[in-house]
């Protein structure tokens, strides 16, 4: 992930890097023994007896059982997070901060530890929301094991949950780590649950107790009852653009301004605490206004520079077709050029 | 990388204004273990307070009625007694320490005590409540199953030093002086040694007057330290362009491990176990025990006891030893196998490079 998106994040908390991953066994209730009354899954106070314990228990481990197939690790680059499949195609959620640029190249691993690939698709930066697409096929006749995505909206207070994911990225032999916790705080773009979190869980799955996909992970503040989530409803009202590959909310960057040249004496090394032109790009923007190696430049948009840094950081605040007036000395002659900013080439 | 170092002076910077409002937590806070009162009623009774230098300390669990208790080692220091419920206090012997687990048996002068008796716990599913008994009538903490018992040896490094110690904020080399001792071979950021005025290419010889045979004997001085404490540190100083050699001594003010994101995230919510890290197999729950709770027995909601609570290991997590692991040891320390009393012990080999403090990569 990216150094920028962290830093963007930030004032709103901790950013969580991810991981997660499955595979609970399965408990063999006695049948013989009376029936466990059921847990109300809507329900906001805590069980106040063994059989309610029983039956909240009995509940999570429902969650867990059919939910741990489908949560999944996310890794882009040097970065690793968590997702959970949506859809018998392969689409996953995730966090913004996770999944990045649209159109990436990404890696996903299953529970089993199988590594599959996928593409990163649109995000959210203002909710922190993301969605990657699993572009290998599935394991049932091509097709994905997938989890319904609920509706945050009915979310209350007290409300029981279950939260999975790969805390501290995703590791050998480890399954998606389940964690139970409550809503303390049910927003309308985020939720806030005492289930708690830490790098690698991000992009993770939040679930109620009826299965769905309630909340995706985002970030942590310094209590263990502040654990924040995307609300499932702000991935549905963005739903389309997401799968689209939109980066929404993202202020529009242009393409970083050049001038094909390096600095540093044309006898020496690089240097950046010259002005002097080593090299000129072959059909850069330099060389068209007619620069050569070097000459020395003296003042650069209006400002007089000494060093190269100065220069370049003129030139980080243009845009590419921007005219820049420049002094250079050649010699003893001090010579003024215009010169029109290109744009890099990747 | 400057941008990450910005972020997360923000980033601190933003949870320290948070800690101002900082709210109790965890599952349910204490609402939720007047249930499992019932529950855990059988362990309690098999659950005893450590005392160190007559200081709370650790929780332990009575593994046999003629007095026998296993507690977490690394907590313990000084003079070790046991406290009973209606107040009793009786000094214990420090009979056996495995330091892969982190396990003492100590040993009480007493007859007729409630033991545990160790029951699976590689079955118990992901979702399964758990809770950590206590001396009071309730648990100390519950949650849930989040991992079950696995084997971390081999992933887990090998690393059976306190977390919490003190860092020298140097990464040291082996010397290849003769007289032996440690070589300074870079400094880690905001280096502690760094500014006490040590420089690179020194050999430490002495920590505290001890003397420093190998990056080992370093480490073993280093742990039982904290951050914040001062440490006094003899190096010795070659001069190249005099030849001359000479033995300086420095006061260093220790500091805290090479802070990277997830020590920062692990440490937002609570004090961890000093010891969190080398363990041969866990059970992970996401129950929220302190790290003085620790050492105490845990079980599932049919009172089983499923292992010792070895550690608070992280934001999101606490360990427990599994029986498993537990049973067949614990015969081992009682025929004497990992003796507690340090006997003279050969000096250690200098490690090729240090393990730790971890330096940033650039």
């Amino acid at each position: 992930m990216t150094t920028r998106r962290f830093a963007r994040l930030a004032p709103v908390g901790a950013i969580l890097c991810l991981f997660l991953f499955s595979g609970p066994a399965l408990s063999a209730d006695d049948p013989v023994k009376t029936e466990l009354s059921k847990w109300d899954t809507v329900r906001d106070k805590v069980p106040e007896s063994i059989e309610e314990l029983k039956a909240l228990q009995a509940a999570v481990k429902k969650v867990v059982e059919k939910s741990t197939p489908c949560t999944v690790g996310v890794m882009i680059g040097m970065g690793a997070g968590s997702g959970v499949i949506v859809s018998e195609d392969g689409l996953v959620l995730t966090a913004a901060h996770v999944s990045g640029e649209p159109n990436k190249d990404c890696t996903i691993i299953l529970p089993d530890g199988t590594r599959v690939k996928g593409k990163t698709l649109g995000t959210n930066d203002k909710v922190d929301s993301g969605m990657i697409k699993i572009t290998d096929k599935g394991p049932n006749d091509g097709k994905w094991p997938y989890l319904p995505v609920g509706k945050s909206a009915d979310l209350k207070k007290g409300q029981w949950l279950v939260a999975l994911g790969h805390p501290g990225g995703w590791k050998r032999d480890r399954p998606p780590v389940a964690r139970l916790g409550q809503i303390q705080d049910p927003g309308k773009d985020t939720i806030r649950t005492n289930c708690t979190l830490v790098g690698g869980d991000s992009g993770g799955p939040l679930f109620d107790l009826d299965g769905n996909v309630v909340g995706i992970h985002s970030r942590i503040g310094y209590t263990l009852a502040s654990n924040m989530h995307v609300a499932a409803d702000a991935f549905k009202t963005e739903w389309e653009r997401l799968a689209k590959g939109e980066a929404i909310g993202k202020p529009a960057r242009p393409a970083p301004a050049v001038l094909g040249v390096t600095f540093g004496s044309t006898t020496g090394v690089q240097d950046n605490d010259s002005t002097e032109i080593k090299e000129v790009a072959e059909d850069g923007p330099a060389e068209k206004a007619g620069l050569k190696a070097g000459d020395i430049i003296v003042e650069f948009g209006g400002k007089d520079v000494s060093t190269a840094d100065e220069i370049r950081a003129i030139i980080r605040k243009k845009k590419p077709g921007d005219m820049v007036e420049i002094l250079i000395k050649r010699g003893t002659k001090t010579i003024p050029k215009t010169i029109t900013l290109g744009k890099r080439d990747s | 990388m400057t941008a990450i170092r910005r972020y997360l002076a923000i980033a601190i910077l933003l949870f320290g204004l948070g800690s101002a409002n900082a709210q109790p937590s965890g599952t349910a806070g204490t609402k939720i273990l007047a249930p499992f009162a019932p529950i855990v009623a059988k362990a309690n009774t098999a659950t005893v307070r450590i005392l160190c230098d007559d200081k709370d300390a650790i929780l332990g669990t009575v593994v046999s009625p003629d007095g026998y208790i296993l507690t977490k080692a690394s907590e313990l220091k000084g003079a070790v007694s046991v406290k009973f419920g209606d107040g009793s206090l009786l000094d214990a012997e420090t009979i056996s320490i495995h330091k892969p687990t982190d396990l003492a048996l100590l040993k009480i002068d007493m007859k007729g005590l409630q033991a545990v008796k160790f029951d699976d716990s590689k079955k118990e599913p992901i979702g399964n409540w758990l809770a950590a008994a206590g001396v009071g009538k309730n648990p100390t903490a519950v949650g849930i199953v989040s991992v079950m018992t696995r084997d971390l040896s081999g992933q887990d490094a090998k690393n059976e030093l306190n977390a919490n110690r003190g860092f020298l904020g140097v990464q040291l080399a082996q010397t290849d002086d003769p007289d032996g001792g440690v070589k300074v071979d870079s400094f880690g950021d905001n280096s502690a040694a760094k500014k006490a005025g040590i420089k690179l290419g020194d050999t430490i010889i002495a920590a505290n007057d001890k003397t420093i045979s190998g990056a080992q004997a370093l480490f073993e001085a280093l742990n039982e330290t904290r951050p914040g404490m001062k440490i006094k540190i003899k190096v010795r100083r070659k001069d190249k362009t005099a030849d001359t050699t000479e033995e300086l001594d420095f006061t260093v003010t220790l500091g805290g491990p090479q802070a990277d994101r997830s020590a920062i995230q692990n440490n937002m919510g609570g004090e961890l176990s000093g010891r969190r890290t080398g363990f041969p197999t866990v059970l992970q729950t996401d129950m929220i025990l302190e790290p003085k709770n620790c050492g105490g027995p845990v079980v599932d909601l049919d009172g089983k006891v499923l292992g010792i609570s070895i550690a608070r290991a992280g934001r999101v997590e606490t360990w427990i030893l599994p029986s498993e692991t537990i049973r067949p040891l614990l015969a081992d320390m009682k025929a004497g196998k990992f003796p507690a009393v340090h006997t003279e012990k050969k000096p250690a080999p200098v490690l090729p490079t240090a393990p730790a403090p971890r330096v940033k990569k650039k």
